[in-house]
C-alpha cells in the first residue's frame, strides 16, 4: 500500500479513528499488530508469511538469549544462528539473482542459472530490524522482550515498507501507556503528513521527470542537460525519501508513537561526515554500531584500518540499497569521501589557521563542496549500470 | 472527544476550502484552443456544453489536433482566429471509433452547425493501437451507451475495479478539480504537467530538442506495416464504426464533412501509391457519400515539404489545412 | 560516518522542534493550535498537488525494498 494513494487514505484514516474511539487503551499495541498485518498482506498475502516466520525466529532467539545465565559460547551460537537465518534470507531473496549475474559475468559464460526470485516487500528494512533486536539482547541492552511490544514494533504499519528503521528500546516503552497527544501535536503531525504529501506529489515526482539523462544518457543530452538532472535527482531522492519520511513520522504521531527522525537538512552540511549524520539517520546509526563499530571503527589508531572499515561499512550501506555494483560504487564513493574527510580533518586542518577558525566563507564554500561530492555520487546511484554512469560523468566533465 | 471535535473542525474547514476553490475553479478555467493530452470526461463534458448552434465541430485524430505544434498553430485554432466558430475535440489517438463515441456525446447534448471529421486510413489496420480501443475518458462516458454488438467489437481499456480507481472515479465527479486536473495543467503549463513543460524548457534552452528534431528525420522504412491493403469490409472494427458515424448524423439531421486525411505520398510511395490503396479509399468514399456526407478528399492535396511524417502537417501545412478547410467546409 | 551519532539524538525533538526548521513552516507558526490552519494548510496542500504535482503515477523510489 503506497502512502500516496486513496487506499492508504482510507485505510489510515478508519485506523486512527477506531484507534482513538473504539480501540480500549490496553489492546491499542495488539490492535496495531492487526492493522499491520492487514497493511503488509495488502499486495501479496504471502510476503506476510516471511515476515512472521523471521519474527518468530528472532522472538525465539531473543528469549533464548534472555533467558537464565548462559555460557558465553552458547549465546553467541545463538546469536549467530538468528542472525544468520535473518540475514540469509535477506541474501536468498534479494542477492541471489545479483550474485548469479556477477559470476556469470566474471566467468564471461553461464555458469550458475538466473533465479527468478520477487523480492518480498520491505525485507531490507525489517531485517535489520530483527538483527538489531538480537544484537542488542545479546549486548543486554534489552533487558525485555514482551511479545506484545515485539509484534508491535515488528508490524507497525507507517515505518513498514520503508522505515525509519526503528530501536526497539525507544519504541516498546511508549506501549505501556498510549496516550492521545495534545491537538497541537496532532494537528502539527498532520501538517507534517500534509507536508510529505507535498514533498513526493509536487517536487519529487517532478524532479523525476528531470532525471532522464541519467536514466538514459548519450544523444541527444549535452553537458547542461546532465548537470541539471543531476541536480534534478538530488533533489529527487531528497524530497522522495523525507517526505515518505515525514508521512511515516507524521502518522505514527497521531497514533501516539514517536519514531526516529530520518533527515535533518542534510544538503547543508559543512562536510561529508555531518551529512551522514543528518541523511537517512536510522540507517547511519544502524551501520554505525552494527557494522562499523564491530569492526573496530575509528578505534585502533591506524587510519589505514579505519578508512577500510568505512569503506566496507559503506559498501554494505550501498549494497543494501539495492543488488547491483553501481549501489557498491555509490557506497565507496562515499567511503572515500569519508576517509578523505578524516586524513583532511586530522592532517590538514589544524595546520590551516584559516580552516581551524570558523568563518561564512569556509563555511559556504564547505558546504557546497559537500553537496557537490554526494550529488555527483548520485549519478552512481541512479544510474542503471557502471558504464552507463562513466557516459554520464563524460558527459558532465568532458568537453 | 477532543480529538475528534479537532478532527472534524479541521476536515470541515479543509471541504469548505476545497469547494470554495472548485467555484473559483469552476468560473476561471478557460476554454482551451484543443483537448490537453490526457483530457478528462468532464471536461469533455463541459466543452461540449458550451457549444452552441453556430459551430462547426471537428472530430478526429492527431492531423486535426495538431501534433507536435502549439495549440495556436492547429488548422482548427486558425480558423477560430478567423473568426470561424469552430470547436476542435479531436485527439490524439483518434480514430473511426473514438469519432462515433464522441459524436454520440455531442449530439446527445448539442446540435452543431456542421460537424467535420477526419478519415485516416492508418485506423482501419488492426495493428494500429486506436483500432479497437477507445480513450479511456471517452470510454467512461459513452460505453453505457453503446450496443452490445458495439462493445463487442471493442477492446475496454479500463482495468478491473479497484478500491483507488473506485474513489477516484466517485471524487473525480464530485471535486471538479481534481476531476479536471489534466486540463488545468494543460491551461496552465501548455504541456502535461508543470515537470514536462520545465522539461521542454531546458531542453530548448540546453540544444537538446533542436539536435533531437534534426536526427528524427522520418523515413519510409519505419511507416512499414502502418497501412494495411487488405480490402475493407464491414467486418473491419474502423469501418463498422464509420458506417456507425454516417447512420448516426443522418439520424439526428446534422450537415456532415468527412476529409480523406492529407498523406505524404512522396514518403509513402512504397506502401500507398498501389491499386489497394486507392481502392480502400473509395471504398470509404462511397460509405460516406451514400450516407450523406460531403467527402473533401485532402489525400494528395498537400506537398511533402508540409508534412512532419507521414500524415502530420508543419505549422505552414496547417495554415494551408485552414485555407483549404475555410474555402471547403460551408455549411 | 563516525562513531558519534545524529546532529541531535533520538527523542531529543518533538515534531514541533523539527517543524520549525520546516521552510514551510512559517504557515502555520503562532497558530498551531487551531485545527482551521491546519484544514486550510491540507486544502492548499491538495490544491498545489492537483496544480503542480507530475502527471505520472507515484511510487516510492525504493521498490527493491
Amino acid at each position: 500500500m503506497i502512502f500516496n494513494t486513496w487506499t492508504f487514505a482510507v485505510f489510515a484514516t478508519i485506523t486512527v479513528l477506531a484507534y482513538w474511539t473504539v480501540v480500549p487503551r490496553r489492546a491499542r499495541p495488539w490492535y496495531l499488530v492487526i492493522v499491520g498485518c492487514i497493511f503488509y498482506a495488502w499486495a501479496v498475502p504471502a510476503y506476510l508469511l516471511l515476515i512472521l516466520a523471521l519474527a518468530a525466529i528472532t522472538y525465539a532467539g531473543g528469549q533464548a538469549l534472555l533467558s537464565g545465565d548462559l555460557p558465553a559460547a552458547q549465546r553467541r551460537a545463538i546469536l549467530s544462528l538468528a542472525v544468520v537465518a535473518i540475514a540469509g534470507s535477506l541474501v536468498t531473496f534479494k542477492y541471489t539473482k545479483f550474485l548469479a549475474l556477477t559470476v556469470n559475468q566474471v566467468a564471461h559464460r553461464s555458469i550458475l542459472p538466473i533465479p527468478q526470485i520477487v523480492v518480498p516487500l520491505a525485507i531490507s528494512f525489517f531485517t535489520f530490524e530483527f538483527v538489531h533486536v538480537l544484537v542488542d539482547i545479546y549486548q543486554r541492552k534489552i533487558s525485555r522482550l514482551a511479545l506484545r511490544d515485539f509484534a508491535a514494533f515488528t508490524m507497525f504499519f507507517p515505518t513498514l515498507v520503508a522505515g525509519p528503521i526503528k530501536r526497539f528500546e525507544s519504541f516498546a516503552p511508549q506501549l505501556d501507556a498510549i496516550e492521545m497527544p495534545s491537538t497541537e501535536i496532532l494537528a502539527l503531525n498532520l501538517y507534517r503528513v500534509a507536508i510529505g504529501l507535498v514533498k513526493k506529489v509536487v517536487i519529487a515526482d517532478s524532479m523525476s521527470v528531470l532525471t532522464q539523462p541519467i536514466l538514459a544518457p548519450g544523444f541527444p543530452y549535452g553537458r547542461a542537460d546532465y548537470w541539471i538532472a543531476m541536480l534534478a535527482y538530488s533533489a529527487k531522492i531528497y524530497f522522495d525519501f523525507s517526505g515518505y519520511s515525514d508521512i511515516a513520522i507524521g502518522v505514527a504521531g497521531v497514533l501516539g508513537l514517536r519514531i526516529p527522525e530520518n533527515f535533518d537538512r542534510p544538503y547543508w552540511s559543512g562536510n561529508i561526515a555531518v551529512f551522514w549524520r543528518r541523511w537517512h539517520m536510522s540507517l547511519s546509526t544502524w551501520i554505525r554500531d552494527y557494522i562499523f563499530i564491530p569492526l573496530g571503527g575509528s578505534r585502533g589508531g591506524s587510519r589505514v584500518r579505519t578508512a577500510a572499515n568505512l569503506f566496507i561499512a559503506m559498501a554494505i550501506a550501498g549494497l543494501w540499497h539495492g543488488a547491483a555494483l553501481t549501489f557498491v560504487a555509490w557506497g565507496l564513493w562515499h567511503g572515500l569521501g569519508l576517509a578523505v574527510h578524516r586524513f583532511w580533518d586530522a592532517a590538514v586542518v589544524p595546520h590551516v589557521a584559516f580552516l581551524r577558525k570558523p568563518s561564512f566563507a569556509v563555511g559556504a564554500v564547505s558546504t557546497l563542496a559537500t553537496f557537490v561530492f554526494v550529488a555527483l555520487g548520485w549519478v552512481l546511484f541512479a544510474a542503471t549500470s557502471l558504464p552507463s554512469a562513466v557516459s554520464v560523468y563524460a558527459g558532465m566533465l568532458l568537453p | 472527544m477532543r480529538f475528534l471535535r479537532a478532527f472534524f473542525v479541521a476536515a470541515f474547514v479543509a471541504a469548505f476550502t476545497l469547494f470554495f476553490a472548485d467555484r473559483v475553479f469552476e468560473r476561471t478555467l478557460p476554454h482551451c484552443l484543443r483537448l490537453a493530452d490526457n483530457f478528462s470526461p468532464q471536461y469533455l463534458l463541459r466543452t461540449i456544453d458550451a457549444i452552441d448552434g453556430n459551430s462547426v465541430v471537428y472530430l478526429g485524430d492527431s492531423a486535426l489536433w495538431g501534433y507536435d505544434l502549439p495549440a495556436t498553430e492547429a488548422a482548427v485554432s486558425l480558423l477560430r482566429e478567423r473568426g470561424i466558430a469552430a470547436e476542435n475535440l479531436s485527439y490524439e489517438g483518434g480514430s473511426p471509433a473514438n469519432t462515433y463515441a464522441v459524436l454520440r456525446l455531442l449530439l446527445a447534448a448539442r446540435h452543431p452547425k456542421a460537424v467535420v471529421f477526419n478519415v485516416n486510413l492508418k485506423e482501419f489496420n488492426a495493428a494500429d493501437s486506436a483500432y479497437r480501443k477507445l480513450y479511456p475518458g471517452v470510454e467512461t462516458l459513452v460505453w453505457p451507451a453503446l450496443s452490445a454488438g458495439q462493445r463487442a467489437l471493442l477492446t475496454p481499456t479500463r482495468g478491473p475495479t479497484t478500491l483507488d480507481s473506485w474513489i477516484d472515479e466517485h471524487l473525480a465527479q464530485v471535486w471538479k478539480l481534481y476531476g479536471m486536473r489534466a486540463d488545468v495543467r494543460y491551461a496552465i503549463f501548455n504541456d502535461v504537467d508543470a515537470a514536462h513543460a520545465l522539461e521542454a524548457w531546458i531542453e530548448r534552452r540546453s540544444g537538446a530538442a533542436e539536435r533531437s528534431a534534426a536526427a528524427h528525420v522520418p523515413t519510409p522504412d519505419k511507416f512499414e506495416g502502418t497501412y494495411d491493403l487488405s480490402p475493407i469490409d464491414r467486418t473491419n472494427v474502423s469501418m463498422a464504426f464509420l458506417a456507425d458515424t454516417v447512420a448516426l448524423l443522418r439520424e439526428q439531421h446534422v450537415r456532415a464533412y468527412a476529409i480523406l486525411t492529407p498523406t505524404n505520398h512522396r514518403l509513402l510511395h512504397d506502401y500507398v501509391d498501389v491499386p489497394e490503396y486507392g481502392r480502400n479509399l473509395e471504398t470509404v468514399r462511397h460509405v460516406l457519400e451514400a450516407g450523406g456526407v460531403r467527402v473533401i478528399d485532402y489525400d494528395r492535396t498537400f506537398a511533402a515539404l508540409e508534412f512532419i511524417d507521414n500524415d502530420h502537417l508543419t505549422a505552414p501545412g496547417n495554415a494551408h489545412l485552414a485555407d483549404m478547410l475555410e474555402r471547403d467546409v460551408r455549411p | 560516518m563516525d562513531d558519534r551519532g545524529p546532529i541531535h539524538p533520538p527523542g531529543s525533538r518533538n515534531v514541533r522542534d523539527v517543524l520549525a526548521t520546516d521552510p514551510l513552516f512559517f504557515l502555520v507558526r503562532g497558530a498551531v493550535r487551531l485545527p482551521i490552519v491546519l484544514g486550510f494548510a491540507v486544502a492548499l496542500a491538495a490544491i498545489a498537488m492537483i496544480v503542480f504535482g507530475a502527471s505520472s503515477e507515484s511510487r516510492f523510489i525504493y521498490t527493491d525494498f
